[in-house]
């Protein structure tokens, strides 16, 4: 019984002292955001150059619309069974999580972006992400603009389309890429995702 | 007495027993119109006291069936098609978003959520089990 008591007392004791480190360092976002297992960042943004793509509706989706919000970027194929729905659909509740406070949904674009424009047409493509959510933009482009994006975020993908097979599988990175206001590359969420973990997170960057 | 009988269906569609073998949680994501790719997902639980060998699976609703692993590796995430799954005696294989799924290709119908979908999975040393399917837009 007594090492009961002196257990609970210990573990009080570690709780209160998690607590307050979390407390105390909370004054800073950044230096809090630096040890999170939830969310990477580099330790000072990177600002990205000219890429040129289109949105769902035939728009151009080029550096001018990373500015002025913050994004977050996801990269797959529609035709991706598992991954890629599984991650729009968490982004989704991050988006609803984000909504229940304007301001911060607001001051958000999630851009899904296929590197599959063989199969994914601008039509394909709004099907695609509208089905998921409405505010969602979908964005493709030609082999040249999409790489010229994606290596300067050190995105992997590769087409396994060899062959002619028509249901060829795409290989793709998993994870969400933060964009800043100001076009740098911020950092990066990877699986497992987590709406609520990812929330507080997308909170705390628009402190700082 | 219809109401009676469809209460009887759902209660066995998120279960199928078959001599210390079962098939729990058994859900198809509901996918995008029009979309010709989709994933089930499910849970095999062997009670038995020797392995099963899950070898491929089959519905009228799709074209084929194929099994699938998502694997992320240094964030690179493939999916590796699977000639048959192993389910150890006395455990449970799960099919999960980001791990192992059933590839539903080219259905046949299109499927939202709340319909039924009939899949029959096919092992190497046990019968054929069908299972109901139903049409969710997220897990259980």
């Amino acid at each position: 019984m007594k090492k009961l008591i002196i257990g609970i007392v210990i573990t009080a004791m570690f709780g209160a002292g998690l607590y307050l480190g979390l407390v105390k360092k909370s004054d800073d976002p950044l230096q809090l955001l630096m040890q999170d297992s939830v969310i990477t960042i580099l330790p000072t943004p990177r600002a990205l150059g000219e890429f040129r793509l289109r949105d769902q509706d035939g728009s151009a989706f080029d550096l001018s619309r990373l500015r002025g919000k913050w994004s977050l970027l996801f990269f797959g194929f529609t035709n991706c069974p598992d991954i890629c729905p599984a991650t729009l659909a968490i982004l989704n509740q991050l988006h609803s999580r984000l909504g229940k406070k304007p301001a911060l949904l607001e001051d958000v674009q999630f851009v899904f972006i296929s590197v599959d424009p063989g199969r994914d047409d601008l039509v394909t493509l709004k099907k695609y992400v509208r089905y998921f959510n409405k505010d969602f933009i979908g964005v493709t482009g030609n082999k040249d603009q999409l790489a010229k994006l994606a290596k300067q975020l050190g995105v992997f993908y590769e087409l396994l389309n060899q062959g002619g097979k028509k249901n060829y599988v795409v290989n793709h990175s998993s994870a969400i890429f933060i964009i800043n206001k100001d076009a740098g590359y911020f950092g990066l969420m990877t699986p497992p995702l987590d709406a609520v973990a990812m929330a507080t997170r997308i909170e705390l960057i628009q402190q700082l | 007495m219809n109401k009676l009988l469809l209460a009887f269906l759902l209660l066995f569609s998120t279960q199928v027993l078959a001599g210390g073998f079962k098939v729990e949680k058994p859900w198809i994501r509901e996918a995008p119109p029009g979309m010709k790719i989709l994933a089930g997902y499910m849970m095999l639980e062997n009670e038995k006291n020797g392995a099963l060998n899950m070898v491929g699976a089959s519905s009228a609703d799709f074209e084929s069936i194929e099994i699938h692993h998502t694997i992320i590796k240094d964030d690179m995430a493939g999916m590796i098609q699977q000639q048959s799954v192993r389910i150890p005696r006395f455990s449970t294989v799960k099919f999960e978003p980001n791990g192992l799924h059933l590839m539903l290709i080219n259905p046949r119908r299109e499927l939202r959520q709340g319909d039924k979908v009939r899949i029959t999975l096919k092992f190497s040393n046990y019968r054929k089990v069908k299972v109901i399917f139903p049409v969710r837009k997220r897990g259980w």
